[in-house]
């Protein structure tokens, strides 16, 4: 018999989780807090547009509401936790009691969240990782999947980097899903993530434009390396190595700022579409927190102050975005010119 | 009044809560995870019915999901969740918590320190109710006890909270009596000393807790205040009165015991349909005995001291959860021969 799964965060990238995993023919049941979300999937499945592969209809048995989980009863083997990075802590300790002596939550999240993962779960019940999935979820029951499962990718770790029996099922279940790598150092491969998070998120929803449309503005372009460069001298000094993540086999450790640039032409080569929205905008439209302090906060905290100047930035801007004092739009590449003097190199 | 107040976890007893705060016009909102219940409480509002009469209250309910798009702070946020909700549902609202603010539990169960663990001890208080209430429909209570006979215990547990109780029962104070309690974890005990004799046992024979019970029974409930008792005094919480009562009317042991039972059962009064472990088992929920009677249980040995009715407790609503046993009178022998 195969593990008992369960997807805590039923949203796009989850809906795309439980999607690839039952059409595996694996035990999933899915907790999902949107309530219209969960109706819809348990009257009609889960309907993901997959670009070049077409449309995929997946019949959920088991789809929960977050009130349901109190009648649970067996234990989960593996539980995939695909919530925003702020809904991680919350997210842990609702599903903990849950998860067998022996189980594992895996954190398919952007941000630093693994350490967080591990203080609630214990190191042994947790795995962290590296997700690289661009989809949207258009209405509820329905995701557009604009990363096919050949430019899907993952990275995959324990807090020691040991390779247990438990991280390898893991890592073969993810590989329903797209391409997968046991990394050794999850820690620094979440914050090469994090550095092209920065680069990517925040910058092209202030300016309510798809990532490959924002960098494709010169200065924007400028102020998104800069914001990447921030990031990845932020990870150096809080300890982190360069790690190759993406599947990326050839980087130069010695040029960080170079590994930046890399980072990002992978990123619009292999893995969005032109039209493709960052999560944040999509949160934004949905009028709904986004991500912004869990990406840029923690470059912020990591070097001197003063030393991040465009991370600063762009915090300050989603705030005021996410407190109905600001539009976003193309306006805000002037405002932050403004804020920023230009890069003294 | 313009503290911001939240309602995390309306159920029955949020709900009450909430209705009387919000009639009160504060300005309150009700977030819950049950999405028919919000629904229910948007479309018509709540209505709660009392043997005295109804209330009715045109509140702001809100599903989990709509926090992340609330862009709220909270100022006093009692939770009302079920006590092994708690930590979840605190990590939940903690961003949204003022840094001067106050997530209070409103519960069965020790969380006062769960809760303190997650947003610190600056920001909560203790607190024990009395307040029975049942729901089965989405948006309509049933209240055993109308505001005149509910009652809150508060009190601070930490050094830095001292003094500011009083902000706190000002807005309680409008869903019932509220006392000022010195050792409000002691008090907090009290109340799991009674429910680990009453909410297990009703529960498992689906009954009421009424004036007259089968001789056994009344015996099981007594083993079970004696060894909530005794994990309490070896934990270093001392006897203190609870629902309005005095330290002089409790007596000895078996005398207070029985004084907090009848105390229970006038003020909330026959008829009172399912309490709250009923009514989790009637809709196959998880119940709250683990951190109830498991916790007299899992303190007695860590302590070497032994917690047999506790434990006979445990098992039996283990296995109604498990949907192996119903709840039945005949569970009461099961429960006695599991106790030995």
């Amino acid at each position: 018999m195969g593990p008992r799964i369960a997807i805590l965060g039923t949203g796009a990238n989850g809906s795309v989780f439980a999607s690839d995993l039952i059409l595996a023919g694996h035990d999933v049941t899915c907790i999902e807090q949107w309530p219209e979300h969960v109706e819809k999937i348990r009257a009609d499945g889960i309907t993901i547009d997959i670009e070049e592969e077409g449309t995929v209809v997946t019949q959920v048995d088991n789809m929960l509401h977050l009130c349901d989980v109190a009648t649970l009863t067996e234990p989960f083997d593996i539980v995939f936790l695909l919530l925003k990075a702020y809904d991680t802590r919350w997210g842990c300790e609702l599903i903990k009691p849950h998860v067998a002596d022996d189980g594992v939550v895996v954190g398919v999240q952007n941000g630093m969240t693994f350490d967080d993962i591990i203080d609630i779960m214990g190191a042994d019940r947790s795995i962290g990782s590296v997700i690289e999935v661009s989809s949207t979820m258009l209405e509820p029951g329905f995701v557009e999947r604009q990363s096919p499962h050949a430019r899907s990718w993952f990275g995959v770790g324990t807090d020691d980097g040991e390779v247990t029996p438990r991280l390898l099922e893991v890592a073969d279940l993810m590989r329903h899903v797209g391409e997968v790598e046991v990394v050794y150092d999850i820690r620094s491969a979440k914050w090469m993530k994090l550095v092209i998070n920065a680069v990517e998120l925040v910058p092209s929803a202030v300016l309510d434009m798809s990532i490959p449309g924002a960098s494709q503005v010169p200065q924007m372009r400028e102020l998104m390396i800069r914001a990447g460069n921030e990031a990845i001298d932020a990870g150096l000094a809080a300890g982190h190595e360069i790690v190759p993540i993406f599947g990326l086999d050839d980087i130069d450790r010695a040029r960080p700022h170079q590994y930046v640039i890399t980072l990002l032409e992978k990123l619009m080569d292999d893995f969005v579409l032109e039209t493709t929205r960052s999560t944040v905008l999509q949160d934004w439209i949905r009028g709904r927190h986004s991500e912004v302090n869990e990406i840029h906060g923690p470059v912020v905290a990591a070097l001197p102050t003063g030393a991040a100047p465009v991370n600063e930035a762009m915090i300050k801007l989603a705030m005021e975005i996410e407190r109905g004092e600001r539009d976003r739009g193309r306006s805000n590449l002037e405002v932050l010119l403004a804020e920023l003097a230009p890069e003294s190199v | 009044m313009d503290k911001k107040i939240a309602v995390l976890g309306t159920g029955a007893n949020g709900s009450c809560i909430a209705a009387d705060l919000t009639n009160a016009g504060l300005d309150v909102v009700l977030i819950d995870q049950w999405p028919a219940h919000v629904e229910a409480m948007r479309a018509n509002g709540l209505h709660i019915t009392l043997r005295e009469g109804e209330i009715h209250a045109d509140v702001r309910a809100h599903h989990l999901c709509e926090l992340a798009s609330m862009n709220q702070v909270f100022d006093v946020v009692f939770l009302l969740s079920k006590a092994y909700d708690t930590r979840w549902h605190a990590e939940l609202i903690k961003p949204y918590l003022a840094d001067d603010g106050f997530l209070i539990g409103v519960q069965n169960g020790m969380t006062a320190g769960t809760i303190a663990d997650v947003v610190g001890a600056s920001r909560t208080l203790g607190c024990v109710a009395e307040l029975s209430s049942y729901c089965f429909t989405p948006a309509e209570i049933k209240r055993n006890t109308a505001p005149e006979r509910t009652w809150f215990g508060l009190g601070s547990f930490d050094p830095s909270t001292e003094g500011r109780e009083v902000e706190v029962a000002a807005v309680l104070e409008h869903a019932g009596t509220v006392d000022f309690v010195d050792d409000i974890l002691a008090a907090k005990f009290m109340k799991l000393v009674v429910n680990s004799m009453t909410l297990g046992t009703m529960a498992m024979v689906g009954g009421d807790l009424a004036d007259e019970q089968p001789v056994a029974m009344r015996e099981l409930m007594m083993r079970l205040g004696h060894e909530s008792l005794a994990v309490g005094e070896a934990l270093g919480h001392p006897v203190v009165p609870l629902f309005g009562l005095e330290l002089e009317d409790l007596g000895a042991s078996d005398e207070l015991l029985q004084k907090f039972i009848d105390k229970l059962n006038r003020d909330i009064g026959p008829k009172r349909g399912a309490n709250t472990t009923l009514q989790d088992h009637l809709k196959g929920r998880l119940s709250e005995v683990d951190g109830i009677n498991g916790l007299i249980v899992e303190e007695s040995v860590k302590r070497g001291m032994s917690a047999p009715a506790n434990a006979a407790m445990v098992e039996v609503t283990r296995r109604i959860h498990s949907g192996e046993l119903e709840p039945d009178p005949a569970n009461l022998r099961l429960a006695m021969e599991l106790a030995g």
